[in-house]
């Protein structure tokens, strides 16, 4: 990654980006998207040829070889992960945030990149999708209007999610989000544990585990090491 | 090729009357085997539909997707893919409309066959306030729905109409109406069309499905495309990055985004064509009364265990009824054909062969029939009755302890009558792994057979603490089954989840019909397929004690007797290194409770003053390391039989006996040498 210079790897965005887009990158529209003469292009891509990063066929096709794939890619994440920072979580316009991604990702060290987007992470890998974690809202309307947050000691965002095991027998809810290994995921995606799926718990089995449910009409068991991948909302 | 039976099949969740559809369809004409290389029930049958014409159904195993991550589901999945029969019917429960529309969606996604949608248990849906407009799903479906009541018969007549009908259009395959909007339609054409240029990818799955289980991630397509070279590096990096651009836009992973779409989908359907008339899940319906008694935190277990009770007085004194019928049956006739050949100056040896080999060889098949029959009628109506499932909900804790699960408990208990239906009860389980671990761990449950032996070494030897003595074997049986369930599992399925997602059907009356049907499938099964091993061994055993020609019948001069001998000195560090122990334990793997007989024969003395003869041979630590081994070495033939049967393996077959054998020499010997160090000996 060192030796690629920014413009080389803003090529790489660029054929990866068309590639997606349109199905397919010639010189021509890679000069457009990057706003520059058809000569530089030829002549940047044939450095990236020399590398083995991009195939260059004829009649101006460009196609990225699976070396120039993976950087492509990398390059490509780290560029939406500082747009979705900057859009999503500080709350900048789509436009401003583009173009600031575009000059951000070539000129911050590598650390303080990969913090960042270890930011982004944890920020996105709260369970609940459709709203944001509280301190975030709350920092938003500090952003816009400078009203001090309102004195609470949450930190999860929602005092009300839960996992499914956490539940008491006559409790509703409605579902979150699922996890698990691939296999059993899908086993209670498709068992009708949707995010959206309201259910209700039914009774817990003599010797404490495992518990059964009504959902969707109908009543399913799961163990508690089972439940405890289903997250929910209590109604 | 145009005179082949057209070849329709029958889909459906697990509990949709879809047994009760197959036979009502198919009446008697039934052939019921295996799927190729796994213990998955697979029933076919044929029957004249509206216009006359014969063709062959198809009962595939009852699913709820077509996901690769169960044996059934698979089974299912690819014999639609390789047998692309035209026409599949589909039985829904309605009253469980939400949840069972899934699978019909799928199967109209894969696009491989026309569907014809079996609406069942229209009467319960309409005890439960629902009001279907059939006509009108038909139409936005865009496939054939037939209401039926499969119990009582109702329907089945217009279904083999529509059948014939449909058959008879040959049409292009049923299309899925569903599409999963704007953005996620447009990924999967993108993905289509790199499927579509990858030359060297093998067309096993349809294109749009296939692009839709990538973006689902499905494990196994996934390998499917990255098995193949560069044309298929194409399909890959391009599903990478349609992936991540698509779950930035939703929010969250595509899997659960497209899952949750199609069961929105369902949501839909049933805003627009299924009016309640009043919200029964807010009263308790008779299903649920009865559950909060059979699931009650205190009666759960009793009224459990009480069933376990009256299951096993079922399978084995009524069916020891019959059993001892079948068994003097064979004794007498046996003794007849003997003595026939005897009188007409017959040689001996065929006498014998007749006798011991070849009716003694059907009879010891035979004899387990009753016990089989009998189990399988208690399996069947617990399972059509819908308790079978609350059974393995209250037992689960329990058994997920010992690393297996709540179904498991049935063979266990049952082990302790005989290992043979035991074994068979192991059909209950789904999932392999809990199967295996199971069937492996089961002979080591006492069962009746060897309680003969224990009541002879315990009365000879422990006449005081006789009873403390048996229970001591029974209880070492248990033990040991823990902690084998418990290694095999950490040795052979590390890591592998076995998760309970157990659907707990609704009370329902059986019909005798399919009960009946269901006992007679599975009976026949073990002796066609039991019967053979079984058969073949009780042959080759008394071809070892007959020969060679002139011998007493395993006398120490035949060749069962010289192998006795042979491998005495094995048992010596067990304390019983003499051939006549060697020979008993031999016939043992006939049926344990031989090892008695034998005994008796080879001291030559009348089973009365056995005791007394055994007494003098064996001290009580030797007979107590005797009986040790009794109950652990080899599992007898008829369960070696079943095993190879349940398993289809002979791997886990020889990996049953081998370790048994092994386990019980050495626990014979540990007690032996421990028993002498104590100065017990």
């Amino acid at each position: 990654m060192e030796t690629l210079s920014h413009s080389a790897q803003d090529y790489l965005e660029a054929i990866l980006v068309l590639t997606l887009e349109r199905g397919q990158a010639r010189v021509k529209e890679v000069a457009e998207f990057l706003g520059v003469k058809k000569p530089s292009v030829v002549a940047a891509v044939k450095g990236l040829v020399k590398k083995g990063l991009v195939k260059h066929e004829h009649y101006g096709y460009l196609e990225l070889a699976p070396k120039g794939m993976a950087l492509a890619q990398e390059i490509y994440h780290r560029h939406q992960t500082l747009f979705r920072f900057l859009h999503r979580i500080l709350g900048i316009d789509a436009q401003t945030a583009e173009q600031d991604a575009c000059k951000m990702e070539h000129y911050i060290s590598p650390n303080t990149l990969e913090r960042l987007v270890r930011f982004v992470e944890f920020v996105e890998s709260f369970p609940d999708k459709e709203r944001e974690p509280k301190w975030l809202s709350h920092f938003k309307r500090y952003a816009e209007t400078g009203e001090p947050p309102p004195c609470v000691s949450d930190t999860t965002g929602g005092e009300k999610v839960k996992t499914l095991d956490q539940l008491k027998v006559g409790e509703k809810a409605v579902v979150k989000a699922v996890k698990g290994d691939p296999s059993l995921k899908k086993k209670m995606l498709v068992m009708g544990l949707v995010p959206g799926a309201e259910l209700e718990v039914e009774r817990v089995a003599p010797l404490g585990d495992p518990v059964s449910f009504r959902l969707k009409g109908f009543h399913l068991s799961l163990r508690k090491e089972e439940a405890k991948l289903v997250q929910v909302e209590v109604k | 090729m145009s005179n082949r039976v057209p070849i329709i099949a029958l889909a459906g969740n697990p509990n949709s009357g879809k047994t009760t559809v197959f036979n009502a369809l198919t009446g008697a004409r039934q052939k019921v085997g295996n799927w190729p290389g796994v213990t998955v029930e697979r029933k076919e049958g044929k029957t004249r539909l509206g216009d006359g014409k014969e063709v062959t159904i198809v009962d595939l195993p009852g699913i709820y997707s077509l996901t690769a991550n169960s044996i059934d589901e698979r089974i299912a999945r690819d014999f639609l893919l390789k047998e692309r029969p035209s026409l599949v019917a589909v039985v829904l429960d309605v009253s469980n409309f939400e949840r069972n529309l899934y699978l019909p969606l799928q199967l109209m996604e894969l696009g491989v066959s026309r569907l014809v949608l079996v609406f069942n248990m229209m009467d319960e849906a309409r005890a439960k306030g629902m009001d279907i407009d059939t006509e009108g799903l038909s139409r936005v479906l865009g496939v054939p729905i037939i209401p039926t009541v499969a119990t009582k018969g109702i329907g089945i007549e217009k279904l083999k109409e529509v059948l014939a009908l449909e058959l008879a259009k040959k049409g292009e395959p049923s299309p899925c109406p569903l599409r999963y909007g704007e953005k996620v339609e447009g990924a999967i054409m993108a993905l289509e069309k790199a499927i579509k240029e990858a030359k060297s990818l093998p067309q096993r799955y349809p294109t749009r499905w296939l692009a839709i289980k990538l973006l689902e991630g499905d494990q196994e397509y996934l390998a499917h495309i990255s098995g193949t070279n560069s044309p298929g590096e194409g399909v890959l990096s391009r599903l990478t990055l349609l992936q991540e651009e698509l779950e930035q836009e939703i929010g969250y992973d595509l899997e659960t985004a497209l899952v949750e779409k199609r069961f929105g989908y369902i949501k839909g359907l049933m805003g627009e064509f299924v009016k309640r008339r009043w919200d029964l899940d807010q009263r308790l319906s008779l299903s649920d009364k009865i559950d909060r008694i059979v699931t009650n935190r205190f009666l759960g277990l009793p009224i459990f265990l009480f069933l376990m009770w009256l299951t096993f007085k079922l399978t084995f004194d009524v069916g020891g009824i019959f059993l001892d019928y079948i068994d003097s049956f064979f004794g007498l006739l046996g003794d007849k054909v003997a003595l026939l050949i005897q009188t007409t100056h017959g040689p001996a040896w065929l006498a014998s062969l007749l006798q011991d080999g070849i009716i003694g060889g059907v009879g010891s098949v035979l004899v387990f029939l009753p016990n089989i029959f009998f189990l399988f009628l208690a399996i069947s109506i617990m399972e059509e009755t819908g308790y079978m499932a609350r059974g393995a909900f209250v037992m689960d804790r329990l058994m997920h302890a010992m690393g297996l699960h709540g179904k498991s408990f049935i063979p266990m208990v049952l082990g302790f009558g005989c290992n043979v239906p035991a074994i068979m009860a192991t059909r209950t389980l789904e999932n392999p792994k809990d199967r295996i671990i199971t069937i492996l761990v089961n002979p080591l449950m006492s069962c009746s057979a060897r309680l003969p032996i224990y009541v002879l070494f315990a009365g000879a030897l422990f006449s005081a603490h006789q009873g403390t003595v048996i229970f001591s074997l029974y209880l070492l049986g248990v033990v040991l089954a823990i902690a084998l369930a418990r290694l095999f599992k950490t040795l052979f399925f590390k890591g592998e989840p076995s998760p309970l997602v157990m659907e707990l059907p609704p009370y329902r009356m059986p019909t005798w019909k399919s009960v009946l049907f269901n006992t007679w499938h599975r009976s026949m099964i073990f002796v066609k397929k039991a019967g053979t091993i079984i058969f073949g061994t009780v042959v080759l055993i008394w071809f070892l004690a007959s020969f060679p020609l002139g011998v007493e019948y395993a006398s120490q001069h035949s060749i069962v007797g010289r192998l006795g001998t042979l491998l005495a000195p094995i048992f010596k560090p067990a304390g019983f290194g003499f051939w006549q122990a060697a020979v008993a334990l031999f016939f043992g793997i006939l049926a344990k409770e031989v090892v008695v007989g034998t005994l008796g024969t080879l001291y030559g003395t009348e089973e009365e003053k056995l005791g007394a003869m055994v007494a003098q041979h064996f001290s009580p630590l030797t007979a107590y390391a005797f009986m040790v081994m009794s109950l652990v070495y080899i599992p007898c033939i008829a369960t070696i039989g079943v095993i190879k049967r349940e398993t289809n393996s002979w791997k886990w077959t020889g990996f049953a006996v081998g370790y048994s054998l092994f386990l019980g020499w050495l626990l014979a010997v540990l007690i032996y040498q421990g028993g002498r160090l104590l100065g017990l000996g």
